[in-house]
């Protein structure tokens, strides 16, 4: 059954009063990065209170592109590996996702949950265009180039036609819709089971034995689903991505699916727990590790199939490890086995569903885990446990808790984290720039009001002012100058580390293919013409992204220096503009975020990853050793090539990023300083303009205790600035600990 | 088909000695009952985990596949018959040793390359079992095994687990393998038990069924868990309820019509090797025959008259010795090799004609050189000696002589292989 109609449609989260949820909610999942937004943007609040427009519009900027910000987290992992039931359990609402027997999401399916500024239910679902159908009726597309390039000619004819004959089979079913559909959507204000069924699951296989002809009906022409939903179970925004299983015979959905996930913020790679990382799964995580190594989470599923159970998933569990720590020596890919049907049928018991769950095998692993009190009873048919904490033992025993935690504290480390982080870098500019042009105003203050105690010449002290604010006008130019040309000089560095990076990549791929071509000519000695030799093309990729993240680095410290080198000159000025102002706090490393440069050219498939069936049909042509070693080299040389420029310009991007945001910074701190002095003492010169036209003491007297209340703002604005760049301080240490923790736990 | 095959080449034996033709052709037969012989060999393929050794397990009707040990070791396992168990470790340089499982599981020696294991399993007379370690495997590769071991195998199973079944990669890996077997293989779905309901049974069969079936003979789904539960340790079945869920009695069909349609199409191959072989055989008897004859005699004829003329000179024309041995040769050609030549083949009034011709005596020379200078006496010789051969060619090419003799055992091979060509052509 693909959805229990029991459960409503699913749409609704389940209730967290379910005894389930004991254990302060942790199957909620973004709190850590909830909170640390949370602290920000209050800070951020009160920040605003203290600024002057000019900066606090950089301010609001900042705050707005942090609020925006959402989670993506992408379920990925074989056909029939159980993700769409996972994800069920994870969104805890069991029977969202239609799940079969057989493979059965067909589509890209993208889950919102309070995602900023859009809706909070509805489902939209967008179909193919004319292009991209014709492309996949050419014959799986991307798949179908990569196999012409390794081994030309080879055609598996039967699949193809197999391929043609369901997209006929389409066409023929939606008959004169069909054209008309292409490149369109259908938008559901209140999706049910079965419209979501028509458009995800790929029904038309099913199609002899359905009396619900309509399921999968729009399938094959569906690119992708979006559903929204409210926060629960999210703390912090976010979007889970359901994606088709890969390793699919059909071959057709693959390429959909990598394409689909290349920028996500954690990525959970569904295994089975009767075939723990086959080499199918190797190969994905392969992929996957060349793109975003600290985000992976892998969850053996379905532990439920195994027989001898606490064995079986200790065996499972030790050997996935063992296999990521020899596959990835310097990451620590988190493991955990749990099972999503027992986590989903904790979420919806009922008497109907206990006997499939509630086995001998279930609680010997409750008893192993620890999750069965001592003396409880766990008899079996007539079960001697309330169904709630039946429930409960289930979840326990679902490794859902643990997987929730995981994908929090991994939160912390995506694009949201990132954006934060440059928050806090912002305010703490924007706090440090209120409390220095504060300082300044105060003095100046101070020193009118001395005047006029002392009563020395108001129209001196006047022409005192005006040539001050010509001075720091002269100097403003002068400060936009200077930051001009650190910008130039910090674009020619960026370029010329490039353009050193990309000749460096240039190298390694020619390098590579050389020694391939060496290996291939040994294995070719060995076996006459059938060689062993797999073209290990991951050896490349980490060569590749080791390269890059070096050069990348480098290109940082040489910018920061730069800019360190800059520093003083920049100080130098901003004393002239206010010699008895401390500007101590211009910074001399300016990012404390951490850039890396776009992983994602080197996950995508080349043509020397497909599997030994075509190398095999590759070495039966009757090509001499010499044309297949130089062939091989070729075609390392194109398929690589264009990822190494690919990557070189991504890093390039992120460098100009840097700079950019680096002179921003720079301008926050001492332009606008030098601007919001101006502006304060244009104040002051109306403040003496008044007093000069005062005639009576008494006004005289006004207008000083007016300037005397001015005193105390500013000096509350300085010390509320001090204690917020303080806190924002601590927050960065609070933070920089955190992730870095997370980092040294996540094994 | 095996037995006319027996006969045939036991009647055909005694005429080895007439040719070598008949060697060849004797040996190809023998080949050829050797692999009609061979009991079909079924190779258990599959991913790692997909449930292969329980199956066999099942098959044998014992839990005789020692897992963990094969596991471990990932070798293939040779299943045969043989009234006492027995193991024997085969290493890879053939070496062959006698070992229980105890030792095997101990393994110290040379790497192995196989186990073969000789068990008294019913099954067994009818077929024996490759178990194969499973593919897929992160930490170890067996890389081209299936495709070597299904070289010498007759019939495939392809295990994939019910759960998760007939991924990409075993499409692939299975495409890989030679298409000779997909007639006479089944994909089994094993793990059937973790289906909760049967209806989805029915939708992974129709499934696999769709996507599959063009490249196996058929599709079952079994269960080796219900399967050993439902049988005795005498193999009766104890629970029919739990033996029928299992799924294994549609297996052991399938599996017996494979072996069925195998053997039946094994047969007809067969019947036609071995009337091409006959054929071949006719051919080359009467081949031999015709091409000995004719050119080879006048040939033979040629050597001698030419190596006889170059005995003859100016100087000794006139020598009576040397006259005497022209007229000797010639006619111990006539007498010693073209006359029983002719008789083989029927006599008829060419061969009198043509025989006649090496009719000559020392007196016939000497008054045909009477008279003559010794240049022109020579000549003659000569000459007449060429002349001979000249005639004999052009008798031999004109003239048919039918080989009479060497007929009737043509013909006996003709009858001796009637019933392989018959069978050639009912297959």
């Amino acid at each position: 059954m693909s959805v229990k109609p029991s459960t409503g449609f699913g749409l609704r989260p389940v209730k967290p009063s379910r005894s389930v949820d004991k254990g302060a909610e942790a199957w909620r999942i973004g709190a850590p990065l909830q909170a640390v937004k949370d602290e920000l943007l209050h800070l951020g609040a009160q920040l605003q209170g203290i600024l002057t427009s000019s900066v606090a519009a950089v301010v609001t900027e900042a705050l707005g592109t942090v609020r925006k910000q959402y989670s993506q987290i992408a379920v990925i992992g074989q056909i029939k590996a159980g993700k769409s039931s996972l994800i069920n359990a994870l969104v805890r609402r069991p029977g969202l996702l239609p799940t079969d027997v057989n493979p059965w999401t067909a589509v890209v399916t993208r889950l919102h949950f309070a995602r900023p500024g859009q809706a909070e239910s509805g489902a939209l679902f967008s179909f193919f265009d004319g292009d991209e159908w014709r492309r996949l009726a050419a014959g799986g597309g991307k798949l179908k180039e990569l196999t012409e390039r390794l081994a030309p000619g080879y055609e598996e004819d039967q699949l193809r036609r197999h391929l043609r004959e369901m997209q006929r089979q389409t066409e023929f079913r939606l008959g004169k819709h069909f054209q008309h559909l292409l490149g369109k959507s259908h938008w559901y204000e209140k999706p049910t089971a079965e419209i979501i069924e028509r458009y995800v699951c790929s029904g038309s296989l099913q199609e002899e034995l359905l009396t619900e002809p309509a399921a999968g009906r729009f399938a094959d022409i569906t690119k992708t689903a979006d559903m929204f939903f409210g926060a629960d179970p999210f703390i912090y925004p976010a979007t889970v991505i359901d994606t088709p299983g890969t390793n699919d015979p059909l071959l057709i959905r693959d390429e959909v699916t990598l394409r689909n996930i290349e920028r996500a913020d954690v990525y959970i790679v569904v295994l089975t727990a009767r075939q723990p990382l086959t080499s199918a799964d190797l190969a994905l995580l392969r992929v996957l590790h060349g793109l975003q190594k600290n985000r992976i989470i892998v969850f053996i599923n379905r532990i439920d199939d195994a027989g001898d159970i606490v064995s079986e998933i200790r065996a499972s569990v030790t050997g996935v490890r063992q296999v990521l720590k020899r596959e990835f020596p310097n990451s620590e890919i988190p493991v955990v086995a749990g099972s999503a049907f027992w986590a989903n049928s904790a979420l919806d018991i009922s008497q109907a569903n206990i006997d499939h769950v509630w086995t001998e095998q279930l609680v010997e692993y409750a008893n192993h885990l620890g999750v069965m009190q001592p003396g409880e009873p766990a008899y079996f048919g007539g079960h001697a446990l309330p169904e709630e904490r039946l429930a409960e033992i289930l979840y326990a025993c679902s490794g859902l808790t643990q997987l929730a935690g995981l994908i929090s504290k991994l939160m912390l480390r995506g694009a949201s984290g990132y954006w934060l982080s440059r928050l806090a870098s912002t305010l703490q500019a924007a706090a440090e720039s209120s409390t220095a042009s504060a300082r300044n105003e105060l003095k100046s203050l101070n020193e009118m009001l001395n005047t006029v105690q002392e009563n020395a010449s108001l129209t001196e002290e006047l022409a005192d002012i005006t040539a001050e604010i010509e001075r720091l006008r002269k100097l403003a130019a002068q400060v936009d100058q200077f930051l001009n040309t650190l910008e130039q000089e910090l674009k020619y560095e960026t370029s010329e580390n490039l353009s050193i990076l990309a000749e460096q990549l240039e190298g390694d791929i020619r390098a590579f293919g050389s020694h391939q071509g060496h290996l291939l000519r040994i294995a070719w000695a060995e076996s006459s013409g059938r060689p062993r030799w797999r073209c290990e093309t991951n050896v490349l990729r980490n060569r590749l992204e080791e390269d890059v993240l070096n050069a990348f680095w480098a290109a940082e410290t040489r910018l920061v220096d730069a800019q360190r080198r800059a520093a003083p000159e920049l100080k130098r000025i901003l004393q002239e503009a206010a010699p008895e102002l401390d500007f101590g706090l211009v910074p001399t490393s300016l990012l404390s975020f951490n850039l890396t440069p776009s992983l994602a050219p080197l996950s995508r498939t080349s043509a020397l990853d497909l599997d030994d069936a075509w190398w095999a049909h590759r070495w039966k042509t009757d090509r001499s050793l010499d044309e297949n070693v130089l062939a091989i080299e070729q075609l390392i040389y194109s398929e690589f090539g264009p990822m190494a420029r690919e990557l070189a310009d991504s890093a390039g991007v992120e460098l100009q990023k840097y700079v950019a945001s680096a002179i921003q910074r720079f301008f926050t701190i001492c332009s606008s300083v030098v601007k919001i002095i101006i502006d304060r003492e244009q104040m002051l010169a109306e403040a003496c303009k008044s007093l000069m036209s005062a005639e009576s003491s008494a006004a005289s007297k006004s207008v000083v205790m007016e300037q005397e209340e001015q005193i105390t703002k500013i000096r509350n604005r300085i010390s509320s600035g001090e204690e917020l760049s303080r806190r924002l301080s601590a927050f960065m240490t609070r933070y920089a600990a955190l992730t870095a923790d997370e980092q040294r736990a996540a094994g | 088909m095996l037995s006319r095959l027996r006969r045939s080449r036991e009647a055909l034996a005694p005429a080895a000695a007439q040719s070598p033709s008949v060697t060849v052709a004797l040996r190809a037969l023998r080949r050829l009952e050797a692999r009609l012989t061979q009991l079909p060999r079924v190779v258990v393929l599959g991913e790692f985990n997909s449930g292969k050794s329980s199956l066999v397990n099942v098959l044998l009707g014992s839990d005789f596949i020692p897992g963990p040990i094969t596991r471990r070791g990932r070798i293939p396992v040779l299943i045969r018959y043989s009234s006492q168990p027995a193991l024997v470790a085969v290493d890879a340089n053939g070496g062959r040793t006698q070992v229980d499982a105890e030792a095997l599981s101990q393994w110290r020696g040379a790497p192995l390359s196989r186990v073969e294991a000789g068990l008294p399993s019913p099954v067994l007379r009818r077929i024996e079992i490759l178990d194969l370690p499973g593919a897929a495997h992160p930490t170890h590769d067996i890389g081209d095994l299936p495709a070597k071991a299904s070289r010498n195998a007759h019939i495939a199973i392809w295990c994939t687990s019910a759960t998760q079944a007939w991924k990409g990669s075993e499409l692939r890996s299975w495409l890989a393998l030679s298409e000779r077997l997909r007639p006479y293989s089944l994909l089994a779905a094993t793990h059937k038990d973790r289906l909760r309901v049967e209806t989805d049974c029915e939708k992974v069969y129709l499934r696999l069924r769709k996507e599959a079936a063009p490249f196996f003979r058929n599709v079952v789904l079994v269960s080796s868990l219900k399967a050993k539960q439902a049988r005795d340790g005498a193999l009766n079945v104890v629970e029919p309820v739990l033996w029928r869920e299992s799924g294994v009695d549609v297996f052991q069909a399938n599996l017996a019509d494979s072996v069925l349609a195998f053997t039946v199409l094994r047969e007809q191959a067969a019947a036609q090797a071995a009337q091409r072989i006959a054929l071949r055989l006719l051919k080359r008897l009467q081949d031999s025959q015709d091409s000995t004859d004719g050119a080879a005699l006048a040939a033979a004829w040629l050597r001698q008259a030419e190596a006889m003329a170059s005995r003859v000179s100016l100087e000794n024309v006139r020598d009576m010795a040397v006259l005497q041995e022209v007229a000797r040769v010639i006619q111990g050609f006539g007498t010693g090799v073209l006359e029983p030549w002719l008789r083989q083949r029927g006599w008829n009034e060419a061969s009198a004609r043509l025989l006649n011709l090496f009719r000559c005596d020392l007196a016939m020379i000497a008054s045909a050189i009477d008279g003559l200078p010794p240049q022109a006496a020579v000549r003659r010789v000569h000459g007449a000696l060429r002349q001979l051969h000249g005639e004999l060619s052009d008798a031999l090419s004109t003239q048919t002589f039918q080989a009479s003799a060497s007929n009737v055992a043509l013909a006996d091979v003709r009858q001796l292989l009637q019933p392989l060509l018959e069978a050639g052509k009912a297959a």
